[in-house]
Formats: C-alpha cells, structure tokens, sequence
C-alpha cells in the first residue's frame, strides 16, 4: 500500500490543499484509497513546516463530507434502479435485506460514526443510508462528526509523529486489519444472536 | 456460480468443523498480525525512536531528525528547500539544467524528463544536500 501511496506523494506536495480535498473526496466517494495515511502524511509535512496544519484539517474534513454526501445522494436517487439493472433486484426483495435496511434506517449514529474510519466501511455504509433511505439530517449529523473525529485523529497522530509517518501509518493499518479479523471472527461466532436481534428489532417496528 | 457460492455458504452454515476451520484461520491470521506488529514496533524501537521521543518532539527537532539520506524519488525540490531550508535556488544552480517547473517537480519526474538513471540522480541530491548540511 505504501508504494501506492508514493505515487499520490508528489501531487499532495505540488497540489497541497486541492490535492487533499480531491483525495479524500473521492476516497469518501468511490476509490478505496486510505485517507488516513495521506492525511497523516500531509500532518507531518506541516510539523516540517510545509503545510498549514488548520488547512490540512479543513480541506480533509470538507473533502470527506462532500464525498460522503456525493455518495449517499447517488445511492439514495439511482442506487436500487442501478443494482436492479445489473441483476440484484433479488437481493433488494428478499426479506433479509429489508430486515437489514429498517434496522439501518432505525438506528444508524454509531454505525455510520464508526465506519468513517475504515475506507471499505465507509463505501459500504455511505451506499446502505442512501439505499435504506435513512433521515438526511441524521445522516449529516453523525456522518459529519465521524469525519471531524477521523480527520482529527489522524492529522494529530502525522503531526506527533512528524518525520516517522511512514512506519506509524504501517503500524495503524496493521491494527485495523487485526480489529477486522477479530470482528470478524465475533461475526462468525455470534452470527445467530447478531441476525435474531436484527430480525426482532424489525419485527417489533412492523407487528 | 451464484448456486456454487450459495452451496458453500449452506455447508458453512450446517457443518459445525467447517466453521471451527473458519475461526481457526481467522485466529491464525490474526496471531500472524500480532506477531507483525509486535515486530514493528521492535524495529521502531531499535531505530532509537522511543514512544515519548516520538510523540513529544518539538517541530524544530522534527525538522532536522529529516536527514539527506532520507530524501526520496517522489520529493518535490519545493518540499526539499524548506525541509532543508536551502535557498530557492541552490538545487537549480547545482544541477546547471533549465526546468521551467523548478521547483515544482518531483525528483523522479525531473530524473524521468532528463533522461537521467533515477537511482544515481537521487543519490546525487541526497548527496548535494548533504554538503550544504555540513
């Protein structure tokens, strides 16, 4: 990931702020690129003198918040008579899904707080509240928060660590592959417990 | 191949051994993650880059930890001046060659334009900015 990050490297030094926004946007939107460590490594370059740090923060966040938005909004209007064309029209009926989709749309906060710091997840929960058609403002208030936490956290730890980003981003995407593999392996063990109180919760709101 | 995943994921979901395989890979993968970062962090402290010492420099001491062997191919000569605080021109003057994108151009982009070998060019600034160091 880190050879992938270097070809990026020298637009984010000769764009600066642009080249954040941009990134993280489409990052946020579509790409699966990890932000943090852009992000981590626009920090550091402002510890060096390079950047603005308050600018680094702005351009992230703002670049982040519009990608999110981009995505929700496209999921939201063209996201089910897209999956229908391309034959996922099952899925979208099937009675698991809606169970799935009620309990998004019922109780998204920690969801979507949570996934603004994993690319992937972040994709994936952008596409399910535009999909589920989960409150627009509920969206933006917990989807805002999340990026100003991820965008903070990050841009603190560049800055902190200064010249050693490189082997501080290896070691953050180490951990997160670790927590995956441990909530996966939870998800694996207590799938039944997971999809019943899914399953109740939705059975409740619709008796 | 729909009716393929969909068998398999019926025969994970009956046979208790086939999920007890399931968890003891994604255990296995997860120790090997431990053990990787447990290295890594070894090999950050061999680097004499203790916790403190890394989250508690001042910018100034960040500055200059940036040693000339540490310059890479996709540094811009712009990033390279102000890390190493070296006058806007210096680099320009030492490579003697007209690049109207000086100093907004990435080492291996201007190495690429030139024609030059990347490896000897950076080895050539690194080198350049070591003796305005001393």
């Amino acid at each position: 990931m880190i050879h992938f990050i270097e070809l990026l490297l020298p637009y984010l030094l000769l764009y600066k702020y642009w080249a954040i926004f941009s990134i993280t946007f489409f990052a946020a939107l579509i790409l699966p690129i990890p932000p943090g460590i852009l992000l981590m490594a626009s920090s550091a370059f402002a510890s060096q003198g390079y950047f603005s740090l308050e600018w680094v923060i702005l351009a992230g966040i703002l670049g982040n918040i519009a990608g999110d938005n981009v995505g929700y909004f496209l999921a939201w209007k063209y996201g089910k008579p897209v999956l229908r064309k391309i034959g996922f029209g099952k899925v979208l009926e099937n009675e698991k899904y809606k169970n799935i989709e009620k309990r998004i749309r019922k109780s998204p906060g920690a969801l979507i707080f949570f996934s603004r710091f994993e690319v992937f997840s972040n994709l994936a929960v952008n596409l399910m509240s535009g999909l589920g058609r989960v409150p627009y403002r509920k969206y933006l208030f917990y989807e805002a928060i999340g990026e100003i936490f991820q965008v903070a956290l990050y841009c603190s730890i560049g800055y902190l660590v200064g010249d050693n980003w490189e082997e501080i981003s290896t070691l953050i995407g180490r951990f997160l592959l670790l927590i995956i593999l441990v909530a996966f392996g939870v998800v694996v063990i207590f799938r039944k417990r997971i999809w019943r109180s899914i399953t109740k919760d939705s059975n409740e709101n619709n008796p | 191949m729909k009716e393929k995943i969909r068998k398999l994921y019926v025969y994970i979901e009956r046979n208790v051994w086939s999920q007890a395989v399931l968890l003891l890979i994604v255990v296995l993968f997860a120790l090997l993650e431990i053990q990787a970062i447990s290295e890594e962090i070894r090999n950050l402290k061999q680097e004499n880059y203790s916790e403190s010492s890394i989250l508690w420099q001042n910018s100034h001491t960040r500055t200059l930890s940036l040693q000339p062997e540490d310059i890479e191919a996709w540094m811009t000569f712009s990033y390279i001046n102000t890390v190493f605080d070296l006058p806007s021109d210096y680099l320009e003057k030492v490579l003697g060659v007209r690049e109207d994108n000086y100093p907004y151009i990435s080492i291996a982009r201007f190495a690429r334009r030139h024609h030059l070998a990347s490896d000897q060019f950076l080895f050539f600034i690194q080198n350049v900015v070591a003796d305005y160091s001393k």
